[in-house]
């Protein structure tokens, strides 16, 4: 007797947890979102000391990246594209990479819009 | 020990489970994420409202300020749709040359429809004169001029009427004709619209040109 009841209580758990837990939901991650803001503020925060349009618009994207390094966390790889229209990727691709973009019209009298893609992984 | 004690055990660990699962409230963890999602959207589009006076302040030295600040937004609208995300909306901007007292001048208008549909109907009017026109595309621009004749630094106001198959709109704003200045006007009405979230900002660009 003492076998069936053990199968009922392992039947009812069971039931239950594929009940509440198999419905495909997954617990949302917050990692991309915050990595992704982080980014935006790091550019904007170099904007604002003047630091990113120039070099933007000479496509200095070393220099960009360099500016950067003190303001993204030691852990985050990093890497910066300007373009107008097409855009390159980074050769490294993880399914944990999340990328910003940062939108410049130009500098001083220069009216030269890019976009400055930061991808982080 | 009796079998029952099986069920027993089997009903607290369920109960545990359940209260467990319910303190968890995923929805509300979604929703919050939702929310951060939609802010980092809302600083994009703040990214867009803020370069907009510089490409202003960059072009006033150059004689293509409104097609400067067109070819910018039509460069934005490409990036945001590369990213999933639609810009659209409508913008009317007037530049006019020094203004001498009671002397003919052409005010120049441009109006450039990115409303994301066909304008069926636009109508402007300043200073008792009007022009309409009709089937202006997406993303297409019209250049039109309106003559003005000023005795004094005074305020005109330019009325805007236009319907799409969808909605009609009527706007208006201010320009500010002052003796022995030129000046580039723009009214700006953009719309970025996510799966997540809509942000909308209606804003004049004023700028006195040297």
């Amino acid at each position: 007797m003492k076998i069936l009841e053990a199968v009922i209580a392992i039947l009812m758990i069971l039931t239950v947890v594929v009940i509440y837990f198999g419905s495909n939901e997954s617990f949302p991650e917050f990692e991309s979102v915050s990595r992704g803001m982080r980014g935006f503020y790091a550019l904007k925060v170099l904007d604002q000391s003047n630091k990113l349009r120039s070099d933007a618009i000479e496509n200095n994207t070393k220099s960009i990246e360099n500016n950067l390094r003190p303001l993204i966390p030691g852990e985050i790889n990093f890497q910066v594209f300007v373009c107008q229209t097409a855009c390159g990727k980074p050769s490294a691709q993880t399914e944990s990479m999340v990328s910003v973009t940062y939108l410049i019209s130009g500098d001083i009298d220069n009216f030269k819009s890019r976009q400055i893609l930061l991808y982080m992984w | 020990m009796k079998g029952q004690v099986f069920l027993i055990l089997a009903v607290i660990i369920i109960v545990t489970v359940v209260l467990l699962k319910t303190s968890l409230n995923i929805a509300s963890v979604i929703e919050t994420k939702n929310y951060l999602e939609s802010g980092f959207e809302r600083m994009e589009f703040q990214n867009l409202r803020d370069e907009i006076p510089k490409v202003i302040q960059i072009s006033c030295n150059q004689t293509n300020i409104a097609g400067n600040v067109n070819d910018f937004v039509r460069f934005a609208r490409n990036s945001f749709s590369s990213r999933a995300m639609d810009l659209n909306g409508i913008l009317v901007e007037t530049v006019h040359p020094t203004i001498a007292a009671s002397t003919d001048t052409t005010m120049n208008v441009t109006i450039y429809n990115f409303l994301g549909n066909k304008l069926k109907f636009l109508n402007l009017s300043l200073n008792g004169t009007e022009k309409t026109f009709s089937e202006i595309d997406d993303d297409r621009i019209l250049d039109t001029t309106f003559p003005i004749n000023a005795p004094s630094s005074q305020n005109y106001t330019l009325w805007i009427f236009y319907n799409t198959s969808t909605a009609n709109s009527s706007q208006s704003f201010t320009i500010p004709i002052e003796i022995g200045k030129g000046k580039f006007v723009g009214f700006f009405d953009l719309r970025l619209l996510s799966s997540r979230s809509e942000n909308r900002d209606n804003f004049i660009e004023t700028a006195t040109l040297p």
